[in-house]
């Protein structure tokens, strides 16, 4: 059996509840259990915590990783934020001074981060880990619905050219029984950086001409593997509404799209937390009952 | 990775407090304080022959960090000082390296930092309505309470997000655990988040963190 530590980060359990709920019971169809990570920190988040105090920030990574090594499984991170994060303090502690000055912070923590814990992000380890027929078995509840995806920034910082990155989240939606729609801004950010020094330019500048070719694509749907851009699609579309925009399209994670396909009541998901109408998109299209 | 042999010859007025080099063409010197900028800028550059590549400044709630980039003989050095504020003065090394004039210039008007000896007073870049703008500056001095807050609340909830009474009603209405498995909750000593926080300089750089935050 596929045994993965989950890394949840903050935004999921915090603000997504429902994606967390996708995770467990999409992770227990596909038959790999889930094991939690207990005492973990926010990862810390790559834009404002990281900004401010890169060795605080790199001390608790490094508390994150030591606490995975001690469970000894791959570490399923499901947030982007927090996978770029991870990566990069796995990068930075390969140094051994700066390891050295990391770990002497831990050991008050009975803690030691040694650098062997494997981190993974969500698209890769459903892609990989699992053949699309495994997926597919799984599917009880397809839906032509016609899904714009957006994979976010912080996975595209990787080896793979960014446009296999976007390639990997399309296929998964596809695996999940969706029709991909093309809008040709599929690299364009969510905005969610710019937001924190400006949020009207980052409407104006991110969020708009994006969610303005997303509708023009016929899409009915978005889907993410980020909880922080999901977030940031659901609160710009708010806002846009306010200045005039009709623009209302449900934002889902991906785990919750496949949660749905896998026979799972939209009513026992908790997407009632989401800003955008996934909640009543998705009792639409998939019912009420399970 | 070794330092270069001539570490030893930096005159003591550089106030190199820490040195790294995570790679063989590449060296990081802190200077304890902005003093020491002319003693380090006079070394490299008259008898280390090096050459200015550029200075960039980095704005944080509390202090900005200046880096002086040199190419010594193909090794990039950083030399890295930080200017606490409210503290707005840096000394120039324009007398020492007149590459360095015109990059003190575009720090000077983008955010307002006044680089003590450079030799021109007036704006050489922003337009006369754009004069007393600082534009760069101005972007990072509404994130201040928000990173404090942010570190509070990492230290008091593990999480950047406090938890809210919302969230937990539906968490429990769909059979998981109220609170997610982050410290504190899941945690044997709440305490050493904010012991890590005060380890790392954290606590000092962020005076208004230990009240907010508490141990």
């Amino acid at each position: 059996m596929k045994r993965y530590i989950i890394y949840l980060g903050c935004m999921i359990p915090m603000r997504f509840p429902s994606v967390e709920k996708s995770a467990r019971l999409v992770f227990a169809d596909l038959g790999a259990e889930i094991v939690d990570l207990d005492g973990y920190t926010c990862c810390p988040d790559p834009v404002l915590t990281r900004l401010a105090e890169d060795e605080f920030s790199l001390a608790l990574s490094a508390r994150n990783l030591a606490l995975a090594e001690k469970l000894d499984n791959d570490l399923l991170v499901l947030c982007n934020g927090c996978f770029e994060t991870l990566v990069e303090a796995e990068e930075m502690l390969r140094d051994q001074a700066t390891r050295a000055r990391i770990n002497a912070m831990l050991a008050k923590d009975g803690l030691e981060y040694t650098g062997k814990v494997r981190i993974r992000a969500l698209i890769d380890v459903l892609t990989e880990d699992f053949r699309p027929g495994e997926i597919a078995q799984k599917l009880t509840k397809i839906m032509p619905v016609k899904v714009a995806c957006h994979t976010g920034c912080h996975m595209l910082r990787s080896p793979q050219h960014p446009k296999d990155r976007i390639k990997i989240l399309e296929d998964l939606t596809v695996a999940t029984g969706f029709e991909v729609a093309a809008y040709g801004r599929e690299l364009d950010c969510c905005g969610f950086p710019a937001s924190i020094a400006d949020e009207a330019m980052a409407m104006k500048l991110l969020i708009t001409p994006k969610l303005d070719a997303v509708k023009r694509s016929g899409a009915e749907a978005i889907t993410t593997g980020c909880p922080t851009c999901l977030y940031q699609l659901e609160s710009n579309q708010v806002a846009m509404k306010k200045l005039g925009s009709d623009i209302d399209l449900p934002v889902f994670h991906i785990l919750e799209l496949m949660a749905l396909s896998f026979g799972h009541s939209p009513e026992t998901m908790g997407l009632e937390l989401h800003r955008s109408p996934a909640k009543a998109f998705a009792t639409a299209r998939w019912g009420v009952s399970q | 990775m070794n330092e270069p042999a001539f570490m030893n010859q930096m005159p003591a007025e550089a106030n190199v407090v820490s040195a790294s080099m995570p790679s063989a063409n590449r060296l990081f010197l802190e200077l304890g304080n902005p003093a020491g900028i002319a003693a380090a800028m006079g070394f490299f550059t008259e008898v280390q022959k090096a050459r200015l590549m550029t200075i960039t400044c980095f704005e944080t709630p509390a202090f900005f960090e200046m880096l002086h980039h040199l190419d010594d003989s193909g090794i990039v050095v950083t030399l890295r000082t930080i200017l606490w504020k409210p503290a707005n003065a840096f000394p120039s090394v324009a007398a020492i390296n007149p590459a360095a004039e015109l990059i003190e210039h575009e720090i000077m008007e983008l955010y307002g930092i006044i680089f003590e000896g450079n030799p021109r007073p007036e704006n050489m870049i922003l337009t006369d309505e754009w004069a007393k703008l600082t534009p760069l500056r101005g972007k990072v001095s509404q994130l201040d309470a928000r990173m404090d807050g942010n570190i509070a609340t990492i230290i008091e909830h593990g999480s950047t997000t406090a938890p809210s009474k919302r969230v937990m009603k539906v968490r429990s209405g769909m059979g998981m655990p109220e609170g997610p498995p982050l410290c504190p909750l899941k945690c044997p000593g709440k305490e050493i988040i904010f012991t890590i926080a005060e380890d790392s300089g954290t606590v000092s750089r962020h005076p208004n963190l230990k009240k907010e935050a508490g141990k």
